[in-house]
């Protein structure tokens, strides 16, 4: 991120809002409170993760109706993805449209109304988030003492075993899969979620299975 | 016009030390240096007659006219303008080409305000501390003019020959303004404005040296001449109508490609 040399960042936001022609100032304080970020401090003498705050607060100070942001939380530690993300819930209701591009799968599933997944330049599916719920599974991968013989648990699938190390896909009720796993002797369990990608493949895969 | 107090804000201490400089350069060759060199008359010209005069006319010596108030004007006036021609250069570059050293453009034209009134703010700042820094010079000449001339009559053509510096400036001022918009990579102002600065003036001290009036054409320190001003009271068309066009050609060049051309990715 570069700005001009030698500004503090009140400096450059409020040199940034006389651009528009309403008065931000509240609004700048609003957002740099919220974010933690000192604005007397100047740019150039900022980490990363602060200069990107001021890049936030740049774009959100004149309250935008379309905010559009890519990758908005790279370089910034997960405290402070949480209250960016509880930022732009708030504008949301506040009546802005977001789109935004992410990787993190937790705060997608949290705060958004729709996802769509783009390959190669094309928006291949476009889903609400309660359909995505619907049908998403967990990854488990576990270690035993001895090889698992006869693994069997509903809701699992595309088990596969190597030696001590077995894995699969489970989807249902999650009491069942830890209860399972309860009666195992386990040197290590693995259960995850499937990034965002992992779980329209699996969508994909099972909807071209279905044809 | 937040750009243009921004610019405004950004550059005019620079600006404001260089007119200084002028300024005290112009006062101490007058106030300082014409009486003594009025006065010792023979010792001079006798130093003179030892220099080929195209050799002393790549110095700003003219040794017709020099011993007078306007020959001795006319003759520093050759390093007001290297001054001033490096001050005008690194306004011109400072202001338009901020953006691209300093890597923000997209910080910039990313705002809702169209290039071309981005463009004219930077202008209307840089044009601000022009004038300024113009209007002091030509109130000190005159107050120098009025002291120390042996019969200061013709205020009107003492006018002119000051504002010949602004008429200069101006000329230097697109070129630093088409080569801000135009370079690729601007490294550094200070050194470019020097460049640009001395370039006119060496331009113009070998249009001297080799005494071809036709060079004339392309030597911005001579568009104007401030002797001629001085004894006949007028400038030489063909030059200012040249400094004219080439003035209007290269902002209008610059303008063009300050509002159309795309950005390079960081």
């Amino acid at each position: 991120m570069f700005y001009y040399d030698n500004m503090r960042a009140i400096d450059l936001l409020r040199y940034s809002a006389s651009f528009y022609k309403k008065d931000c100032t509240k609004r700048i304080a609003e957002l740099a409170d919220a974010l933690s970020l000192d604005l007397n401090k100047k740019i150039e003498d900022m980490s990363l993760g602060n200069k990107k705050k001021v890049g936030i607060v740049q774009g959100l100070l004149h309250s935008p109706k379309l905010i559009i942001l890519d990758e908005p939380t790279s370089g910034l530690d997960p405290l402070m993805q949480r209250t960016f993300f509880d930022l732009i819930q708030r504008e949301n209701e506040r009546g802005a449209s977001v789109l935004f591009s992410s990787h993190i799968l937790g705060e997608v599933q949290r705060i958004c109304d729709r996802v769509a997944i783009i390959k190669e330049g094309r928006v291949v599916d476009l889903r609400s988030i309660d359909d995505l719920r619907r049908n998403s599974y967990k990854k488990v991968s576990l270690t035993s003492q001895a090889p698992l013989m006869g693994f069997e648990l509903p809701g699992a699938a595309q088990l596969s075993q190597d030696g001590t190390q077995t894995s699969f896909l489970f989807s249902g009720d999650v009491n069942a899969l830890l209860g399972k796993l309860a009666s195992l002797p386990l040197v290590d369990a693995n259960v995850s979620e499937p990034d965002l990608e992992e779980i329209f493949l699996h969508y994909y895969e099972d909807g071209e299975a279905k044809k | 016009m937040n750009v243009f107090r921004f610019e405004l804000r950004r550059a005019w201490v620079s600006a404001a030390v260089w007119t200084l400089v002028l300024l005290a350069l112009l006062g101490g060759l007058i106030a300082g240096a014409l009486p003594t060199f009025l006065g010792s008359r023979a010792a001079v010209e006798a130093m003179l007659s030892n220099f080929p005069p195209a050799f002393a006319a790549a110095f700003g010596v003219q040794l017709d006219n020099l011993f007078s108030f306007g020959g001795f004007y006319a003759f520093g006036f050759f390093y007001y303008s290297l001054f001033g021609a490096i001050m005008t250069a690194a306004i011109g570059l400072d202001l338009f080409s901020r953006e691209k050293r300093e890597k923000c453009m997209d910080f910039l034209l990313t705002k809702p305000r169209a290039r071309g009134r981005l463009f004219f703010e930077k202008l209307l700042a840089a044009m601000t501390m022009l004038l300024v820094s113009n209007a002091l010079f030509i109130a000190v000449s005159l107050a120098l003019y009025r002291a120390n001339a042996p019969e200061p009559h013709m205020m009107g053509r003492a006018l002119l020959a000051a504002a010949a510096l602004l008429f200069t400036e101006i000329v230097i001022f697109s070129v630093a303004v088409f080569a801000a918009v135009f370079a690729k990579k601007v490294r550094s102002v200070s050194g470019a404005a020097t460049a640009i600065g001395f370039g006119g003036f060496l331009l113009s001290a070998l249009q001297s040296l080799l005494e071809e009036e036709k060079l004339r054409y392309v030597t911005p320190f001579k568009y104007f001449d401030v002797s001629k001003m001085f004894f006949e009271g007028k400038f030489d068309t063909p030059y200012v109508v040249t400094a004219v066009v080439l003035t209007a050609a290269l902002m209008l060049a610059a303008y063009l490609r300050y509002t159309r051309a795309d950005i390079p990715a960081l």
